[in-house]
């Protein structure tokens, strides 16, 4: 892991960047995880659709922060740990509810 | 604009250039497109020269939906949406929800297409709702938003690209806004003439800079709209509602008050409308009619009207089908108004900019039109810096082939639709597709048969101009001219007063730069930092 | 038609705000070698009264004219910068 800046137009592969890997897959991984974590923690209101409606309108916003956190990140160690930790976070609620231990 | 340690801008700096390079001609379709189907109904109307406005919605037609209704299956009258296209002609689809073989809920229904005025059926066709054929009179309407929407490629993929190029442009936009780091000082520089380069940057830099929180926008609430149904929904589903998406949709709708299958007449629709219409409840005409439980006690009619002049957002009012009774407006999502509605609705008023009428869409049409620029520019700047470099010489080709291919395919498109649709209607699909395929042809020999980007883009700026000035003469022949119809005249003058310009734009000699640019490297140096 | 009027009201006051901004600005002038602005500069006061109608717009509650007259700021700013001075 390095921190080293090469630029993308070189001609070494995109693919064996670590930054490639965390801007793309796994940015989407974890704002898809963020988004339906989200249906389960955020309150419903009066209507029960606040938790719905707001995860599908913030998932752009979603993504972007942390696709720009994976991107800026100088150190590329850290910005590793820190998306693994939120994706974790996220995905124990999400595992939990689809193999239905929350009800 | 933002203090960045040199490492982290320069990576900035390429993902902002090679998410232009890799992503900006398929952004621009979608965006130019876009800009094009905020004034999708206007173009729809024009296309047919409005040739039918009977009082359709507004008129008469309780006595013929019981007729109608009497000649389908029971389960259909589960659920009636009835509406007028951009054409004028009434649609009443007639439906029920079921689960296709591959186990997906699709719509089911009987769809008859009325003359407004006569109410005679001049089509009937039963089926999936996403198989039935288009409804003619509006194809080529239908043909631009798709291509906006969905770039034409099938479902849900043609969505999910829309929703990539959406975040495409969220990226481009910010990190355009971070690595220009004399944002605010620059904010009035006129495009410098010293060099072509420097001109195009100058170019591309103002427009993106006074465009940035509109395009931020524009993209944000595009992805949201590609995602929304395509992945976060049936994401939310599996995690909240184990999978069951029905019951999501069913939750996000609103369950219906009451459940009561006893038989009951249908009271109608006439009626309702008419109170629809009254200032203390909508004080418009409905757009869209929505009925469920035709002739059953529990019987609910929803009348949806556009924004008014007091009100930004589209409303739904629901009535009793068996008193006609009043029952109260309905939020856009759920049973009861909530944020989550509320935020839902202005997703689309920030989007579509439908919600003042002409004023809003003209704005909402320039802002994409500038996006566009912002584009295009962008691209001209990259293959301007690698001037010397044979490959990318290619891609400058691409640019006024993509760039004025695109409208002179639409061009073409609504020729192939204005041509054929008073004589031949089952033609009308396909020569729609031709024309566009058509002017995409001729866009491509036209770039690649001239040797510079420059003349290219002179001759396809001429092309463009004449095929705009001909399109209202071509639908002035075809049809019978139409002159009551403002809308209709004033699209006829806007496509002539634009070919006009195109025309004048393209006989402008290049701008003359002060420096041989060849001689000049350093062309600012204190914004130089992240170029290359 | 309230909507158009409030809008365009609000567009024009932000306009002459934009044409006042790009006539002192500094950069601008020194870039197409025009004379220093030599008179007192108000830029804060300018930018204010072009940022003023959506206070005014939203405090009235017109949104939909809020919502224009920020979409078309974008599009006067950028037409407002574009021309190049006259004397160049």
């Amino acid at each position: 892991m390095t921190s080293q800046y090469t630029p993308l137009s070189t001609k070494s592969s995109v693919f064996k960047k670590h930054r490639f890997w965390l801007a793309g897959p796994v940015t989407l991984a974890v704002s898809i995880f963020i988004m339906a974590a989200m249906s389960l923690w955020f309150p419903p209101g009066i209507a029960g659709v606040n938790n719905l409606v707001f995860p599908l309108i913030l998932f752009p916003l979603i993504w972007a922060i942390s696709f720009f956190y994976s991107v800026l990140e100088v150190n590329i160690k850290r910005a590793w740990i820190v998306l693994m930790l939120v994706l974790s976070v996220n995905a124990i609620p999400v595992i939990a509810s689809m193999k239905g231990w929350l009800s | 604009m933002i203090n960045l340690s040199n490492i982290s801008g320069r990576r900035l700096t390429d993902i902002h250039g090679w998410a232009g390079v890799l992503f900006g001609l398929a952004l621009y379709i979608v965006v130019f497109s876009g800009a094009i189907v905020v004034f999708s109904h206007e173009i729809g109307a024009w296309s047919v020269s409005g040739h039918k406005l009977g009082d359709g919605l507004q008129g008469k037609i309780d006595h013929r939906l019981v007729e109608l209704s009497s000649t389908i299956p029971e389960e259909y009258k589960d659920e009636v949406g009835i509406w007028q296209n951009s054409s004028g002609e009434l649609i009443a689809f007639f439906h029920t929800h079921v689960k296709d073989e591959a186990g997906k809920i699709k719509e089911k229904g009987t769809r008859f297409v009325l003359d407004p005025n006569s109410l005679a059926i001049i089509s009937q066709l039963e089926g999936y709702n996403d198989e039935l054929p288009h409804v003619t009179s509006g194809f080529l309407e239908e043909f631009l938003v798709k291509l906006h929407i969905q770039l034409h490629a099938p479902d849900p993929i043609g969505l999910y690209l829309t929703g990539i190029l959406g975040l495409v442009l969220l990226v481009s936009a910010v990190s355009g806004f971070i690595i220009h780091r004399h944002l605010i000082k620059d904010i009035f520089i006129s495009p410098r003439l010293n060099t072509r380069l420097l001109n195009t940057r100058d170019r591309h830099n103002l427009a993106g800079s006074w465009g940035l929180v509109f395009s931020i926008v524009l993209a944000f609430t595009g992805a949201f709209f590609s995602f929304a149904t395509t992945l976060g929904l049936p994401v939310i589903a599996m995690t909240a509602f184990g999978g069951d998406q029905e019951k999501a949709i069913t939750a996000i709708y609103g369950e219906p008050a009451v459940v009561d299958s006893t038989p009951e007449k249908f009271i109608g629709i006439e009626d309702i409308i008419a109170q629809s219409k009254q200032a203390n409840i909508a004080g418009s005409d409905p757009i869209f009619v929505f009925i469920e439980h035709w002739g059953r006690a529990d019987a609910l009619v929803s009348t949806i009207h556009q924004p008014s002049d007091d009100h930004i957002l589209y409303t739904t009012h629901k009535f009793s089908g068996t008193t006609g009774k009043y029952i109260g407006e309905k939020s856009a999502v759920g049973t009861q108004p909530s944020a989550g509605s509320a935020l839902i609705g202005m997703m689309g008023v920030l989007h579509f900019g439908w919600f003042a009428g002409l004023f809003s869409r003209i704005i909402w049409l320039s802002l994409g039109l500038a996006t566009c620029y912002v584009t295009i520019t962008g691209l001209q700047l990259w293959v301007q810096r690698r001037e010397k470099e044979e490959r990318w010489q290619e891609l400058a080709k691409l640019i006024p082939i993509v760039g004025y291919g695109l409208p002179i395919a639409m061009v073409g498109a609504a020729i192939g639709f204005i041509l054929t649709y008073s004589h031949s209607t089952e033609l009308v699909e396909s020569w729609t597709v031709d024309g566009f395929l058509i002017g995409i042809v001729i866009s491509f020999i036209i770039g690649l048969s001239l040797r510079t980007a420059e003349k290219s883009k002179q001759v396809l700026q001429r092309v463009l101009g004449v095929g705009l000035i001909l399109l209202p003469v071509i639908r002035g022949f075809s049809h019978e001219i139409y002159i009551g119809d403002v809308g209709i005249v004033a699209l006829d003058i806007s496509l002539i007063i634009s070919g006009i310009i195109l025309l004048v734009v393209s006989r402008k000699s290049n701008a003359h730069f002060i420096k041989d640019e060849t001689k000049s490297k350093d062309l600012n140096p204190e914004r130089s930092a992240y170029d290359h | 038609m309230t909507t158009e009027i409030a809008t365009l009201l609000a567009l024009l006051v932000s306009l002459a705000a934009l044409v006042y901004l790009r006539n002192t600005d500094t950069k601008r002038r020194r870039v197409f070698k025009l004379p220093l602005w030599t008179k007192p500069k108000f830029d804060f006061i300018a930018w204010s009264v072009c940022l003023l109608p959506s206070v005014v717009l939203l405090c009235l509650e017109l949104y939909g004219p809020f919502i224009m007259w920020f979409a078309a700021l974008s599009l006067l700013g950028w037409f407002v910068a574009l021309p190049k001075p006259k004397s160049v």
